[in-house]
């Protein structure tokens, strides 16, 4: 991207700097009038022309309109309904109309020399061309040359002219500056939509000198970024747009989604679920292991105090994945399931009550069920993310590939299961980001509903503290939050203060009147409570002052059109669904195969248990093997020689001995 | 008393807009005043002369000429639409910037414009502007003359004795000679305008039409005279007078400036309704070029006084004369008191 050339309609005055004593003009506010006529209004970026030379040059300074008033010498409204005789209609056949002013007040971007920073003079407003803008926005230290690190975001167009926004890369990626906050009311296409363009420019201008890139989208609702590897149709305004800006207008070339499964069951939770889609899609599960490690996440901080924690440390360090002995417990365990665990915690109870023993290695009884009750509760909360035999299915952390949007779609998960998503799959960004190992250098996190996971009062959650942890330090790794949000008030404010850049669509009035907008004034609010589709405001470190841009409609088919076009599938019976996934590994499993190979009679398979047949179909989606067939079949044979229960069904603790007298957690 | 009328230099927008006395006036009269301070002892405070003048306030009678009829009333025909296109008027603001041995040093601006009316909206037809010091020769060290023509200060010569006049005196000849500077600009800006004007134009000037024998004589000029100093009807012309209603006018009668001024048309008109019983409030005489018989002037005025009555609107407040005085009218003072800084 280079600074576009001037362009002619900068050529002539459209208005003259005017100031008073009682509305002086000063280093970063100044007053111009222009002709009733002039194509100025709030947003539009002019150009002021000093009249005397300090220290030898002109000063030129450049300013964006914040705000605007009009009004003519009457003095009294009552006047006016005089001079008419109270006929509103006199004033159209009046042969005059009253001596109009339209004065605007502008915000000063940049002052040219720098140094000395004086009140703006006197002088001719021009209306700024594209160099304009761009040295107005210091664009012009980023735009041009080899070493370029603009990204573009959107189209100034404003006072006839039509020039190029950009970013800085360095500033929104790290490591100066980082993050993105993109606030908006929902339904009018601009958080979601803000976002993709946003990404589609990023991955088209991030500068190759800077490194490689990625994009992890949660996908926490609907089917928004459900498709972002269909096309979507666009007309010649968005072409328009996207060759201004200098983006290509296609989707995403490199997408990859992972979506839970539904619980109990063998399809995956997504509105993806179109057979002509599923290349791409894999199943996202996780073990004991993955589970217990970020256990925080789904424990309130009343429930795991002191003692709590410990127990939680103990079977994490002494008894996952081990060989477990104990004199008092019945028989070895090796815990590597949440029925393992549970198998665990039973014998450990049962031992207990028959000697009457109130504490086991320093844990008292009543925390041992307290944190039974808990642990085997998130395998309930969570099911379809956990496998009950401690499989996992996982992003290909280490792996990650260049320009590639990895999009998790946990839209249909439960609010504990979406936290506990987020928090490990950012935690395991941030450990390999430090490592140096994930596969690229940079990655851009996209969190919607940021008022949600990090409200600015409520609970301290584990997730609100890692999203402040990405806020504050995750720059120096790459690591960059891109948060939406509908208000931006009710997000943390060192989550909003920290990011750099600043995109704001049509705002709720009652929203503009929080304090956080206070620094906008009232013209600029009112726009932005009345900014059209594709219009947003920037902010960004590099300008002094907020600009207006348009951006195209992304390039990808909407989660709303995306639906229409691949309409989700209904829930198939077991042998479709076995078929569906399996035939998209390999195309010469048919439905009758897998009717055959599972003694379908029409309503259930005689030769399996269901639980059996789901283990072999999830062992083989997330092995991928070349031979599809002959591993099912393996998996289904040995599942069917150690047959396990339903993961919902299989951690839902079993009765035990009536609880002690007193014990808050036994009833 | 005699007095002598300096030489006018008119200045024209463009030279105003390019520095001229109209443009930085401001500017210019700082400088001036910091060089008058070296040589005259203290410079008074601002106080506009213009404020004490009172006009002619001799009543004298007009009967219609020729008949032994009275002023008769006339109800004016609706008009459509206005015809007028320009509007003039002059402002001259005078002040005493010094004394001499008991005698008042005046500053004036005096200045004229034409504005153009386009698509209901006024702009600049021409507007010329002085710079003036007025004062007996005798008061004005030779060096303050230099410093006067750098500012571009033009000095008038008052024409009173320096040593043994009254104050008032001179301050009175100084400002006939302010008054007829101005009237000057007045005229030649008409006549100017009549020369450039294509003939489906129509002037509106503020004041009377005895200025100049071209601008009386012209079909496309009218003058409005706001003030009743001279009220030209007595008896039951007065009471005709008096009684006009809104949209209604007197009949035409021949009316001269003085003894050689050019002989013009005259008549009454109510623009607005007396508040609170006051017979000259709304009220206007207006000077017209007599044209052909009494039939066809009064026909003009006829027209005339349409397009005048569409002219109430809008209403010239704040301006306390605003029942009199037109939007255009005020228009031109606004635009002269915005371009010459006072």
């Amino acid at each position: 991207m280079t600074a576009p050339p001037s362009s002619p309609l900068s050529v002539e005055a459209i208005g003259r700097v005017v100031a008073t004593e009682r509305r002086p003009n000063t280093p970063h506010e100044f007053h111009f009038w222009t002709a009733l006529d002039a194509i100025v209004g709030v947003g539009t970026i002019v150009r002021v022309v000093g009249q005397l030379p300090i220290a030898g040059q002109i000063p030129v300074i450049y300013g964006v309109v914040v705000e605007g008033v009009a009004y003519t010498d009457v003095q009294s409204p009552l006047h006016d309904v005089l001079g008419a005789d109270g006929d509103p209609a006199a004033d159209a056949r009046a042969p005059s109309t009253r001596t109009e002013i339209r004065l605007f007040t502008a915000h000063v971007l940049r002052q040219v020399p720098d140094e000395p920073l004086q009140p703006v003079p006197m002088g001719a407003v021009f209306l700024a061309d594209a160099r304009d803008v761009a040295i107005a926005l210091r664009m012009d230290g980023y735009v041009d040359g080899e070493r370029s690190t603009a990204i573009p975001v959107g189209l100034y167009a404003a006072g006839g002219t039509r020039a190029p926004v950009a970013l800085d890369a360095d500033f929104l990626v790290g490591p100066e500056a980082a993050h993105l906050s993109i606030s908006g009311v929902s339904g009018l296409a601009t958080k979601t939509s803000a976002v993709e363009w946003l990404l589609a420019s990023l991955f088209a201008h991030f500068p190759a000198h800077r490194g490689s890139l990625a994009a992890v989208c949660f996908n926490v609702k609907g089917p928004d970024l459900c498709f972002l590897d269909q096309p979507a149709p666009l007309d010649d305004a968005d072409r328009v747009l996207y060759e201004a800006l200098d983006v290509p207008a296609r989707p995403f070339e490199r997408v990859r989604y992972f979506a839970p499964y539904v619980a109990g069951g063998v399809t995956l939770d997504t509105l993806r679920s179109h057979e002509a889609l599923q290349h791409n899609v894999a199943p996202l599960t996780w073990g004991l292991s993955e589970v217990l490690q970020f256990a925080d996440v789904l424990l309130t901080r009343d429930d795991v105090d002191a003692k709590a924690d410990a127990l939680i440390d103990f079977i994490r360090e002494r008894v996952l994945h081990r060989d477990f002995e104990d004199g008092l417990l019945a028989q070895p365990h090796r815990v590597e399931s949440f029925a393992d665990l549970d198998a665990w915690f039973r014998d450990v109870l049962r031992a207990m009550e028959g000697r009457n023993q109130e504490s086991w290695r320093t844990h008292h009884i009543a925390t041992i069920r307290k944190v039974r009750n808990r642990l085997t509760n998130i395998a309930t909360r969570c099911a379809g993310l956990i496998t009950e035999d401690g499989a996992t299915s996982d992003l290909p952390f280490g792996a990650f590939e260049d320009r590639t949007v990895y999009v998790v779609d946990v839209a249909g998960a439960e609010d504990d299961a979406q936290d506990l998503v987020f928090a490990r799959i950012v935690s395991k960004l941030r450990e390999h980001l430090e490592r140096r190992d994930l596969g690229v250098q940079h990655v851009v996190v996209f969190v919607d509903e940021l008022n949600k996971y990090a409200p600015a009062d409520g609970p301290d959650t584990y997730v609100r503290k890692m999203l402040l942890d990405i806020a504050e330090r995750g720059r120096y790794l790459g690591l960059v939050l891109f948060g939406a949000q509908q208000f931006r008030s009710q997000v943390h404010r060192r989550i909003v203060g920290n990011a750099g850049t600043t995109l704001y669509g049509r705002m709720d009035g009652d929203e503009l009147a929080t304090p956080g907008y206070a620094t906008l004034g009232p013209a600029v609010r009112a726009r932005l409570a009345t900014l059209e589709k594709g219009q947003l405001m920037v902010r960004h470190p590099h300008y002094a002052q907020p600009v207006f841009v348009r951006f195209p409609r992304p390039a990808v088919l909407s989660g709303r059109a995306g639906v229409e076009q691949f309409p989700p599938v209904t829930p198939p019976t077991l042998d479709v669904a076995i078929a569906r996934q399996l035939h998209a590994l390999d195309p010469a499993v048919t439905a009758g195969w897998v009717q055959r190979v599972l003694g379908w009679d029409g309503t259930s398979a005689a030769l399996y248990e269901e639980p059996a047949i789901v283990r072999a179909l999830r062992a083989t989606v997330r092995a991928r093997p070349d031979d599809v067939r002959g591993t099912f079949e393996r998996e289904l044979r040995r599942g069917a020689r150690a047959p396990v229960r339903d993961v919902a069904v299989a951690v839902r603790p079993a009765p035990l001995a009536r609880a002690p007298r007193g014990d808050p957690y036994g009833d | 008393m005699q007095v002598s009328v300096p030489r006018m230099t008119a200045l024209s927008s463009t030279d105003a807009q390019q520095g001229g006395p109209g443009h930085h006036a401001a500017a210019s009269r700082s400088t001036w005043l910091r060089d008058w301070a070296d040589v005259v002892p203290a410079a008074n405070g601002t106080v506009w002369l213009e404020r004490d003048a009172l006009g002619d306030a001799t009543p004298a009678l007009l009967a219609p000429a020729g008949t032994d009829t009275p002023w008769a009333p006339r109800t004016v025909p609706a008009a459509s639409r206005s015809a007028c296109t320009a509007f003039l008027d002059g402002i001259q603001r005078s002040r005493v910037c010094a004394w001499v041995r008991g005698v008042p040093i005046i500053e004036s601006v005096v200045g004229a414009t034409v504005r153009m009316r386009r698509d209901r909206r006024f702009v600049d037809g021409g507007t010329h502007a002085r710079r003036l010091v007025l004062a007996p020769s005798a008061c004005v060290p030779e060096a303050v003359h230099a410093h006067m023509a750098r500012a571009g200060v033009e000095f008038v010569p008052v024409e009173v004795s320096a040593e043994d006049s009254h104050p008032d005196v001179a301050r009175a000849a100084a400002m006939a000679l302010v008054s007829a500077a101005r009237a000057t600009l007045e005229r030649q800006l008409a006549e100017e305008w009549l020369r450039t004007a294509g003939a489906d134009h129509r002037l509106v000037l503020d004041g009377g039409l005895g200025i100049s024998e071209t601008v009386a004589t012209s079909r496309q000029v009218i003058g409005v005279v706001k003030s009743h100093g001279t009220l030209y009807a007595s008896g039951t012309a007065r009471e005709v007078v008096f009684g006009l209603r809104p949209g209604e006018r007197t009949t035409v009668a021949p009316h001269r400036r003085g003894v050689r001024g050019p002989e013009v048309a005259t008549w009454y008109l109510r623009l607005r309704a007396p508040l609170g019983g006051d017979p000259l409030f709304g009220l206007v005489r207006v000077e017209q070029a007599i044209a052909g018989g009494a039939g066809e002037t009064e026909a003009r005025a006829d027209e005339w006084a349409a397009w005048l009555l569409l002219e109430r609107q809008p209403v010239a407040l704040p301006d306390p004369r605003w029942d009199r005085l037109l939007y255009g009218v005020a228009a031109c003072e606004r635009y002269l008191t915005a371009r010459l800084g006072y």
